[in-house]
């Protein structure tokens, strides 16, 4: 077992953020963790690093209790905050000092990310724009090899190019056995790399899906109207029409699509693939 | 990469983390001090402050108490700056406290770190810049050997120590109640100097009145000699007669109870 969390529950004061949440990852692999603004992506990454402490609930990383520490887990977890607060010295610098705590970082990966990324390895962090900083904090998480690593929100910043070299990155990541968490709300971009997707809201794991598994059970498909009364499905209006989803098994027409997806089962109106199996 | 690396990379990595005008902070105030001091000065011995144009002399212990006090004081700015910070931010940083490093090295390295280099930079430099100044003094002016100073650089370092386990880790412990911790380590350090002043000053204060000649702690005054000054030597100096006294033991107990909160603060993570 990666990560197996256990009825976590999380709550800022009086703020609850997570109510419940169970999940395992079993295998290697990148999953997109999907949430509205402020239902705890952020805080389920933290506690998973041991960054914050779960109010109730147990949580576990490569056999481990984040919250102690314990040396072997943090060699082996990387966790990326969207807002990092790295020193301000060159990329090659940064790696100088910092790499020789990750046993399995790769100075070469490092630097070829950094060219693909257009960083320029010796320019300190604070004299480049937002973008650039933003990819060498990438470049060297990505280089960390670590078995686990979390990133949160990494694409910001990213250009088409970037984009596609994180992309690239992240698949060789997961061949070299990695498992990668992304929380992100640009589902768009990450989509084609992905494994499974968490979906958070209101505090709990509203769904746990195998990619794979959701093209098989949803059917997309482009309709010139809404969907008429009595469908049991969902409809998202796009340039064209409307994208409809349905699990009843009908062909689909269109492509798969994760947004539409994501906006389907946090309406609520449609089944997930672990219920409908259930009634069956 | 063993445990004594790790530490040693770590703290190597906290030092590099440090800004260029941590070095520069207790030598800036140690000479802003010490020039108000010299312009103020008015000793006994009817020397006074290079304001009059005439020579100035200074003696050791009025230089080690601004070594310690500005030393301290830059250790202090140093440690606030660099640790507090970082320890709220812990959960966004890239840097120093979020290297994979065990408790326990976590914890040396940062001793390292804030009792070891901190104090190395805002102790050594005051010493250096008295020594220095011994040297190229002009005759107006008056200073002690640097051989007399050394005392500073065991003084101040200590001072540094109790004060920070006090504030800083207690601030790491419980972050939201710092402002507590520093101001009621400040209020109790002024009601302690208040309370115990007369067990390391060799001097005692009395009220200036007409029957000052009537106190009877008051050394070699009678009715018919001038009152030379108002505070005379006192009889009672600063001394530990015994190990065995509620104040070592006070103190000893202070002091485990200081490593303890430094201990609970840097075992915990952001909560």
């Amino acid at each position: 077992m990666i990560i197996e969390a256990n009825n976590l529950n999380h709550s800022y004061g009086s703020l609850e953020v997570l109510d419940g949440v169970s999940f395992t990852i079993q295998q290697a692999g990148i999953t997109g963790l999907c949430a509205p603004n402020g239902e705890g992506k952020t805080t389920l990454l933290k506690l998973i690093a041991g960054l914050q402490f779960p109010t109730s609930g147990t949580i576990a990383a490569l056999g481990q209790t984040p919250r102690d520490r314990p040396l072997d887990l943090l060699q082996r977890l990387y966790f990326l905050p969207s807002e990092p607060y790295f020193p301000k010295w060159s990329p090659q610098r940064i790696a100088k000092y910092y790499a020789s705590f990750y046993p399995n970082f790769n100075h070469e990966l490092f630097e070829e990310t950094l060219q693909a990324f257009r960083v320029e390895a010796n320019k300190p962090l604070n004299r480049v724009s937002f973008g650039q900083k933003r990819r060498a904090q990438l470049a060297f998480a990505l280089a960390t090899r670590t078995q686990i690593l979390l990133l949160d929100e990494p694409t910001i910043g990213l250009d088409i190019q970037g984009k596609d070299q994180f992309r690239r990155s992240l698949i060789a990541g997961t061949e070299a056995g990695q498992t990668i968490i992304i929380a992100t709300h640009l589902l768009s971009e990450i989509e084609p790399v992905l494994d499974h997707v968490l979906l958070l809201n209101g505090g709990r794991i509203d769904a746990h899906l195998a990619i794979d598994v959701a093209q098989r059970f949803y059917s997309f498909n482009l309709s010139t109207q809404p969907l008429p009364y009595g469908d049991k499905g969902y409809a998202r209006r796009v340039p064209g029409g409307w994208l409809t989803v349905h699990t009843d098994g009908r062909p689909g027409t269109a492509a798969f699509d994760l947004e539409t997806l994501y906006l389907a089962l946090t309406d609520g109106s449609l089944d997930h693939p672990v219920d409908a199996l259930k009634n069956t | 990469m063993n445990s004594f690396q790790r530490v040693l990379l770590a703290t190597r990595a906290g030092i590099k983390e440090m800004p260029a005008i941590n070095y520069f902070i207790s030598t800036g105030l140690f000479l802003l001090v010490a020039f108000f001091i010299g312009m103020i000065n008015s000793n006994a011995d009817v020397s006074v402050g290079v304001l009059r144009n005439q020579y100035l002399s200074v003696d050791a212990g009025t230089i080690i108490a601004i070594i310690v006090f500005t030393g301290w004081l830059s250790a202090t700015i140093i440690c606030g700056s660099v640790f507090f910070k970082e320890f709220k931010d812990e959960a966004l940083s890239v840097r120093f406290f979020s290297l994979p490093l065990s408790n326990t090295e976590r914890f040396v390295s940062i001793l390292l770190l804030s009792q070891g280099f901190v104090s190395v930079i805002s102790f050594l430099p005051l010493f250096l810049t008295t020594s220095l100044a011994w040297l190229l003094a002009p005759d107006f002016l008056l200073l002690p050997a640097p051989s007399t100073l050394l005392l500073a650089l065991l003084a101040g370092p200590l001072v540094h120590f109790a004060s920070s386990c006090y504030w800083m880790f207690s601030s790491i412990a419980y972050p939201k109640l710092s402002g507590l911790f520093i101001f009621g380590f400040i209020g109790f350090s002024v009601l302690y100097f208040l309370q115990t002043r007369n067990m390391y000053t060799d001097r005692v204060d009395i009220t200036h009145t007409t029957t000052a000649f009537d106190a009877t702690n008051v050394v070699g005054l009678m009715e018919y000699e001038f009152l030379v000054e108002e505070a005379t030597p006192a009889q009672i100096k600063y001394f530990i007669g015994e190990w065995n006294t509620p104040f070592i033991v006070l103190g000893i107990l202070c002091l485990l109870v200081m490593l303890a909160t430094a201990a609970m603060a840097l075992n915990r993570k952001t909560t």
